[in-house]
């Protein structure tokens, strides 16, 4: 049963998902709709794990669609959907033409790096962290690539193409700003990217196959599937074809072996086999499969040492476990304090950390409207940056240590950027991991992410003696309104009431290099009251005159 | 930016009998300095009341003369509405998209060889260009709507009688135009006590925190007396009485039904505030421009049509 078809089909697919999602994080006009992005993240794994253990719905499913998909046919969701998987597949097929290098030899396994990390993630998730997961995770590191250095690539085209229309006094293209506030989520980005070009030019899919967790479980999960690519023991005439084209490096051919741990199902070898000897194989009637199944129960046995020595954590992993089979209020319970546990320390850092004299800054970072509080927010972000880029007033800006270690690289509202859209929900709509929960704009309308501080001292019109106003201008609530001052002259106030903490006072407000203005971050988010629409003061209301009062 | 204008210039003098027009341009890239024409007809002011808002235009465009006599055949208009806040049309914080609209058509009947639109926004300037309901109007009528957002569009310029401002970033379209219209709506302002034509210059020029920082209604006032617009079209239909410049809600909103038309930036906006129900003496940077000579706020010195339809 060969089946050289396949392999044009798993181009197609990757090539589909890997452009359309490029799209998705390089474009700025919105041109694709939130239900194809949704649609397309959909089988995303961890974000949709992430997603599924808090909101358990098929709308989270996602994860469970590959499970399935792995146990019928191997690590299929490696060569099609996952972003980096196809990345690197088109740096080693462009330096396979350009013959850097020929082929990937078979290597040992990894086994022990692989399944520790794995270990690790999975126990830190139980901990309902996310330290780790958002370095590893495949889809936010492409994610993480696409944002903070393809798409300024992108931007920086599509303003020279910009400048060439409006020689022509054409402003359908328009400029896009390019502004980069924290540059280490760009430099990590960057040396992960020329990491992996190299990894897969001499080494093939060997991120994939030794520090991916996806890669890792799938890979497991593989070696149980029903369907496997195997070796026959003929036609199979030991020619090392198949060796020669698999970019995992995962194929013995002198002992006709796959190890389909680490097969990404390119299908490559396939078409490379001029004998029919390799290709899918419904495992359980595989030839020579009593052999098979003493060296599968081998590996299985060699699989649940390598846990020994990781016990006590595995039994701190089934410890939760339990802990979540109980009811459903002390799994709450039990999250909330791990996770409060966690953050105070990390916060109470921040804190602590923070300089005295460093005025107009809020103790921890503003999370976008949606993501319910700190905690929920750092413990379900992968950091894709996906969010960064939909943006549209782009307030949403990567940062580096300022949600602590386990939130690196995670996205906060800076209000020196930009501010939040009083309209918009942009960011809650296609936010994969849930970390940022769906809005209504109606919702939205009240939602109290923080509340501006006013410093009167250093305020312009105390200053100065002038009248300034930039932030209560901008101010969709009014929130933060001008009173009378001195004479005629009118200074802010704020109402933290009505405040949704938006940021536009910050963003607006002229004063260097502290801002007279500023957004204090609500830890858990609140509910604002409406701003006040009802006429007070009927007297004080201009009407309109009968006659010209000139 | 030199080539760019370099190209608009030749290629225009090429279409048409260009020598007048060259020497046109070449007196607006000036105008700070150079006298304006003479206003046609006796009026200095026009003012219209109950009407909406593209039959007070007509009527108000009618008795200066009508469009020609502002813009000529092949010229470049700028008109610059206030599209500085994503909201509605009804909430009143934006130039009313149907006098943008006629105001680009009667600009395009006066033989307009091309009529730019654009606004240096607050909000988010795509969203504010769809949700006032300009981009519709604009591409109806012809015009070209010009994002303001890049600073790489912003040429600096030196205001020589400036006491706080002495140089600003502005828009390049201010430049290589030869029509300036100027076309803001009338607001509540919680600093500078209302907002109408010298204050909507803001929209053309790049960093609008400095003027902040610096007295901004002393800003305002040096700005006046740079670049006066070649005309002032201020919309009064929904003026937005508290809460301004943004509003919060419609009941921010009076139906005021009124326009106001003139060359005149500082007795325009002496009229605005009047009919706002303030004292042109107490909106600082209207006095300001007065003292300074920019402009006069008295009324009583000007002939004024008013009109009620």
């Amino acid at each position: 049963m060969q089946l050289p078809f396949l392999k044009k089909i798993r181009i197609v697919v990757s090539l589909i998902f890997f452009i359309v999602t490029l799209f998705v994080f390089v474009d700025f006009t919105g041109l694709v709709s939130t239900r194809l992005i949704r649609a397309l993240l959909y089988l995303q794994f961890i974000p949709s794990f992430i997603k599924f253990i808090d909101t358990i719905s098929i709308a989270a499913a996602g994860f469970l669609f590959i499970l399935i998909l792995t146990i019928f046919f191997c690590r299929v969701y490696c060569s099609t959907v996952c972003p980096l998987g196809t990345l690197q597949d088109i740096f080693t097929r462009v330096s396979k033409k350009f013959h850097i290098k020929k082929y990937i030899k078979f290597s040992k396994p990894q086994n022990w790096i692989r399944y520790t990390i794995l270990g690790i993630l999975v126990l830190v998730l139980c901990f309902s962290s996310i330290f780790l997961v958002n370095l590893l995770d495949p889809y936010s590191l492409a994610g993480k690539i696409f944002t903070n250095l393809f798409r300024p690539i992108y931007y920086i085209g599509n303003n020279l193409l910009s400048r060439i229309f409006q020689l022509f006094d054409s402003y359908t293209v328009y400029s896009v700003p390019i502004n980069i506030f924290s540059w280490p989520p760009v430099l990590f980005s960057f040396s992960f990217l020329i990491m992996i070009v190299l990894l897969s030019i001499y080494k093939g899919r060997w991120y994939c196959n030794t520090l991916c967790p996806v890669g890792t479980l799938l890979g497991f999960i593989s070696r149980f599937s029903i369907f496997q690519i195997r070796m026959d023991e003929s036609p199979c005439n030991s020619c090392g074809l198949c060796a020669k084209e698999c970019k995992a490096g995962c194929i013995d051919f002198k002992k006709k072996k796959v190890d389909f741990s680490r097969c990404v199902a390119c299908y490559d070898c396939f078409k490379a086999c001029p004998e029919d000897g390799i290709g899918y194989r419904y495992s359980l009637l595989a030839k020579g499969s009593r052999k098979e199944r003493k060296e599968k129960a081998k590996n299985a046995k060699a699989l649940y040492t390598i846990p020994d020595a990781l016990r006590p954590l595995h039994n701190l992993g089934a410890l939760c476990v339990k802990k979540n089979n109980s009811t459903d209020l002390s799994r709450r319970n039990f999250f909330k304090t791990t996770i409060l546990g966690t953050t105070a320390i990390l916060s109470a850092k921040t804190l602590i950390g923070r300089n005295k004299e460093q005025k107009g800054i809020s103790a921890i970072p503003v999370t976008p409207p949606g993501s319910v509080s700190i905690w929920h927010y750092t413990s379900k972000c992968t950091a894709c940056h996906l969010c960064v880029s939909a943006c549209p007033t782009r307030v949403l800006q990567p940062t580096f240590l300022e949600f602590g270690w386990s939130g690196i690289f995670q996205p906060k509202m800076n209000y020196h950027a930009e501010y939040c859209n009083f309209e918009c929900v942009k960011c809650s709509e296609v936010c994969p991991t849930g970390a940022i929960l769906p809005l209504s704009k109606e919702q939205k309308s009240t939602l109290q992410i923080g509340t501006s501080k006013f410093i009167k001292n250093i305020c312009i019109v105390v200053t100065k003696h002038t009248t300034c106003g930039a932030c209560s201008e901008r101010c969709p609530t009014k929130a933060v309104e001008m009173i009378q001052y001195l004479g005629d002259l009118m200074i802010p106030r704020v109402d933290e009431k009505i405040c949704i903490g938006c940021g536009a006072c910050e963003y607006a407000c002229p004063v260097k290099p502290d801002k007279a203005i500023y957004v204090e971050a609500n830890s858990y988010h609140l509910k604002a009251l409406k701003p006040k629409t009802k006429i007070i003061d009927k007297k004080k209301t201009i009407k309109p005159t009968d006659d010209f009062p000139f | 930016m030199d080539r760019r204008e370099f190209f608009k210039k030749s290629l225009m003098a090429g279409i048409t009998a260009g020598v007048a027009m060259t020497f046109g341009d070449f007196r607006k890239v000036f105008a700070g300095k150079v006298p304006l024409q003479k206003a046609p007809g006796p009026f200095d002011l026009v003012a219209v009341k109950d009407g909406e808002p593209v039959q007070m235009f007509d009527k108000a465009i009618e008795s200066l003369g009508g469009m020609k006599n502002f813009v000529k055949k092949n010229q470049t208009v700028v008109v610059k509405p206030n599209i500085g806040w994503d909201t509605s049309p009804q909430r009143g914080a934006n130039t009313n998209p149907n006098l943008v609209k006629r105001i680009i058509e009667q600009c395009y009947n006066a033989g307009a060889k091309t009529v730019y639109v654009f606004d240096n926004t607050c909000d988010s300037w795509s969203k504010c260009y769809e949700n006032s309901g300009i981009q519709k109007v604009v591409k109806d009528a012809g015009g070209k709507l010009v994002p303001a957002n890049s600073e790489s569009n912003y040429q600096e310029v030196e205001v020589k009688n400036g006491k706080k401002l002495k140089k600003v970033k502005i828009h390049e379209l201010i430049l290589s135009s030869d029509v300036f219209i100027n076309v803001p709506v009338l607001k509540n302002h919680g600093s500078t006590v209302i907002t109408a034509a010298m204050k909507n210059n803001m929209g053309i020029v790049w960093d609008r925190g400095f003027w902040h920082r610096n007295n901004l209604n002393q800003c305002i006032a040096d700005f006046a007396g740079y670049r006066k617009p070649d005309l002032n079209v201020v919309d009064a239909y929904r003026v937005i009485t508290r809460h301004g410049p943004r509003g919060v809600s419609e009941e921010d909103v009076v139906l005021m039904k009124s326009l106001l038309l003139s060359k005149e930036i500082v007795a325009v906006d002496a009229a605005a505030a009047k009919l706002f129900g303030a004292e042109p003496a107490n909106v600082p940077y209207i006095k300001i421009a007065h003292e300074a000579g920019v402009g006069t706020m008295d009324l009583t010195k000007l002939s004024i049509n008013r009109i009620k339809m």
